[in-house]
Order: C-alpha cells, then structure tokens, then sequence
C-alpha cells in the first residue's frame, strides 16, 4: 500500500476553482477522460451539494486489439463523490477505479478550501493510497503508479488553470458583446430622439 | 463532454447547461431555493439507464446509488424536503 499527498494552491478564489473543478472535463491535459456521466446529485439536509459521476477513460489501446476484444470492453471506469459546502467553502472530492478493482485500487481524495491567509486563493490538498493486490513486487509497482498518480496531479492542475481561462475567456466575451449593442443601441436611440426634436 | 451512454451526449449537455449556471450564479452563494434542472436531469438520466454499457460493475453502482436511503432520487438537484417534481 502506498500513500501519496501533496499541496498545492491556485492564484484564484474557491468560487472560481469549485465552478472549474465541477466542468474540468474535456481537457487537453486529460484526453484518456472521455465520458462523464452524473448517476446522482442532491442536497443534504445541511445544504451540502452531494455529486455522484461515472468518468470513462479510454487509454489509446490500438485498434487491431480493439478490434478483437470489441471497442466497448477497452473503456475503463472510475467512480467518484464530491460534496460542496457553500457556506464553509470547501470542495471534496473522492473518487476511486471500479475497473481492474482485482488487480489494483487507486483511492484519491481532493479538498479545495480558500487559503488561510489569502481570501483569493485556494489551497488544495490531495491524496491518494494505492494498492496492488497479488503480486511480489507489488511495493515497485505501487512506487511507479506513485510517480504517475503525481505527474497527473500536475496535469489536473494545468487542466483547471485551463478551464478557468476558457470560463473567463467567455465572460469577457459575453461582457463585450454586452457593450457593443449597448453602444448600438444608444447610438440608434440618440438618432430616433433627433428625429423627434425636429 | 461525451455521456458514457454516448446518444445521451445531447441531454446531458443540455442537462450541464443549467446545472453549470445555477452552480455558480446561485448554489455557490448562497442561494438555494429550489432546483430549476430537475426535469431535464430525469431525462437524461432516462437515456442513460437506458443505454450505458452493460457494465456489472458499473450496474451494480448505479443500484447502489439508487438505495442510498435517498428518498428524493433521480430529479435533478433538490433541497431536503422538496418532494420529486
């Protein structure tokens, strides 16, 4: 069993990293995610968002094996729970593989709070213990799968900054869009109100 | 992004749509005064019961979604006391 933790803050406040955390998915830092299903979602009785998604990863096996074993059975799947607090601000987010569960289990835990000193941004902590059944060298193997769960964090990271800016990038598209027929419009009306006058 | 079921890729879309605008305009300040996506999640849900892979694995999750003890399931996302719309 091997246990991995880590982190890490984003220069934006919870609000914005909870709402891109909620839509991570498609990214181009995670092209393996290529289904995301919402099986359940309410509020709990101390009006806490509970979420329960079904994520499908397809891991570019090639086709001629695709072919063979039917495109279907190269999907696997991971499960995972996020709970939304808004009045205490803090994002969890559990999540473990229903795949392979006989071979390995990768448990991943993800808390998303404000930081403690600085209001506009978020801290984020995560972890992950991981389990490789049935095999002598199971301590390497869970070593290497340690290196990987930590270079997907950067990954997830890299992959939330970009949901950020693409959700920014369409406010401010819409604020301009805003403004010019705004101008448009105060442009005509100036034109009617001459019209008037004379 | 795609739905599991991928002819639900449509409803869920849709779906995301309005869940992604009340989540941030309204759950996240504060604001909770009742779901206005239940009828959209039911029918994406729908298609999804429908069509998602038969996956044992995967069924068995969605069964035990199902007898979480919830007694408001399945209507998009709503307060503990509302009853299913």
């Amino acid at each position: 069993m091997k246990i991995w933790t880590s982190e890490h803050v984003f220069d934006h406040p919870w609000e914005t990293v909870t709402t891109a955390a909620m839509q991570k998915y498609p990214n181009p830092m995670n092209p393996s995610v290529v289904g995301v299903d919402v099986l359940d979602r309410h509020i709990d009785s101390s009006g806490k968002l509970h979420s329960h998604r079904l994520l499908s990863t397809e891991w570019g096996i090639p086709s001629i094996v695709k072919s063979l074993i039917g495109t279907s059975r190269t999907k696997t799947y991971v499960q995972e729970h996020s709970i939304v607090d808004p009045l205490k601000k803090t994002m969890e987010l559990k999540s473990s593989n229903i795949s392979f569960t006989n071979l390995v289990s990768v448990d991943e835990r993800l808390v998303y709070k404000p930081h403690p000193h600085e209001p506009d941004k978020t801290v984020l902590t995560q972890e992950a213990i991981i389990s490789v059944k049935g095999v002598s060298l199971s301590s390497y193997l869970e070593g290497l799968m340690a290196n990987t769960i930590s270079s997907n964090a950067n990954k997830g990271r890299e992959a939330l900054e970009w949901v950020i800016n693409r959700l920014n990038a369409e406010i401010e598209e819409v604020t301009a869009s805003a403004r010019r027929n705004n101008e448009e419009f105060n442009g005509s009306s100036s034109i009617c109100r001459e019209m008037i006058v004379k | 992004m795609n739905s599991v079921g991928e002819a639900c890729t449509e409803l869920k879309r849709e779906y995301d749509q309005c869940f992604n605008r009340w989540f941030a305009e309204k759950f996240l300040k504060g604001e909770n005064d009742g779901d206005p996506c239940g009828q959209l999640f039911k029918r994406y849900q729908l298609c999804v019961q429908v069509r998602a892979p038969r996956n044992r694995r995967l069924h068995r999750l969605q069964q035990s979604d199902q007898g979480e003890g919830h007694t408001h399931r399945r209507a998009g996302v709503h307060g503990p006391k509302q009853r299913e719309s």
